[in-house]
């Protein structure tokens, strides 16, 4: 799943903060509970579960990134 | 055993031991590259300090540091009595593989029920912790499992509240806190439950963590169904086959990809007695919950 983020283009990564969680951390699995996760791998933007149990596609996760950018 | 909460580099935290000089047990842990990692461990496995430390000291990989750099600032603060010593937390390998035992737990001092599941016609019974209890008669029990040689890990009430007999006291003392036996095929894990990870020693990156902090934080002792299928998928990194575990008073059993997950209740309620039989049969693992009439 980090690697699907790494992969992302230079612009967009200009403009996100990536924060990787650790299921087997007790931080981790706190922050997936906070999250209200069910599945692995999952993906949040703003604090909102946005992708669950899939490496998106590229091209879904640019779009749901920047359907949530304002600046 | 010594942690180091590493800075600058992959692995989150560095496990060693130091008996005088002599450096064992390095593990890199929670990231970072394996098998670099491992090779470095065993190269440094029971080399005297002052021959490894200018090897390590001021190597460099990323934010002015490495991983051999990170370990001789660690070895050095351990040197100098800034890196506190851990007890660590204890594991029993029974050497014996077994076909069929009986599991119990939250004895609570009941010595006449402890007598009444020794009787059992098992192999072994294990006890997953609360041997005693708050009213129970708990040098009584505790005496009893001596002298049955009793294996049991411990939970919270073996650790607080003391026999009055000081060998008691000892036994309850020394016993581990996982329980790892092998039932044919399976590889068996056993533990009380959370309480393990408030304890000084504890990194969520020793042996055993995974499996424990899955149970009790991720799955509320599987009570979160909710979670199953993060669970699962984590159980494909686990290293046993069989997790049991008490802390609830409740029973049950589940099964999430390769991995069974048992919640052992109390032994004694009302009037019947209660325990969990596992036996490896036709090449199976069979799971039941035993009740006999008080």
């Amino acid at each position: 799943m980090a690697e699907a983020v790494k992969a992302l283009p230079q612009e967009i990564r200009d403009i996100i903060e990536v924060h990787e969680w650790d299921m087997r951390t007790r931080e981790g699995i706190k922050r997936f509970l906070e999250l209200k996760a069910k599945s692995l791998p999952s993906i949040a933007l703003d604090n909102e579960l946005v992708f669950e149990a899939v490496i998106p596609p590229q091209e879904d996760l640019i779009a749901a990134i920047k359907a949530r950018y304002t600046g | 055993m010594y942690i180091y909460k590493t800075r600058g580099i992959c692995p989150p935290e560095i496990h060693f031991q130091l008996t005088g000089n002599t450096l064992t047990g390095v593990r890199f842990v929670g990231g970072g590259c394996r098998g670099n990692a491992q090779l470095i461990s065993r190269l440094l496995e029971g080399r005297e300090i002052d021959e490894v430390l200018p090897l390590l000291k001021g190597i460099q990989c990323r934010n002015n540091t490495s991983c051999p750099d990170q370990l001789f600032q660690a070895i050095q603060l351990a040197r100098e009595g800034k890196l506190r010593e851990e007890e660590p937390i204890a594991v029993y390998e029974v050497p014996v593989p077994y076909r069929r035992v009986a599991v119990l737990a939250e004895v609570n001092g009941n010595a006449e029920a402890l007598r009444l599941a020794l009787r059992q016609p098992v192999e072994a019974v294990f006890c997953l912790g609360n041997l005693t209890g708050p009213a129970g008669d708990n040098d009584g029990v505790v005496e009893l499992a001596r002298r049955k040689k009793l294996i049991f890990v411990q939970g919270p009430f073996d650790r607080t509240l003391p026999c009055t007999r000081p060998e008691n006291r000892e036994f309850l003392r020394r016993a581990p806190l996982y329980l790892r036996f092998q039932l044919g095929r399976c590889r068996v894990l056993g533990f009380y439950g959370g309480f393990i990870q408030e304890l000084d020693g504890f990194s969520d990156y020793a042996p055993y963590s995974l499996e424990l902090l899955m149970v009790s934080n991720l799955s509320d002792y599987l009570r979160n169904e909710s979670v199953y299928p993060a669970l699962e998928a984590m159980t494909g990194q686990f290293s046993v086959d069989v997790v049991l575990f008490a802390s609830t008073n409740e029973w049950k059993h589940v099964r999430l990809g390769k991995v069974d997950f048992i919640n052992v209740g109390p032994l004694k309620a009302e009037s019947y007695f209660k325990y969990a039989l596992i036996e490896w049969a036709g090449e199976e693992l069979c799971v039941s919950f035993e009740v006999v009439k008080a």
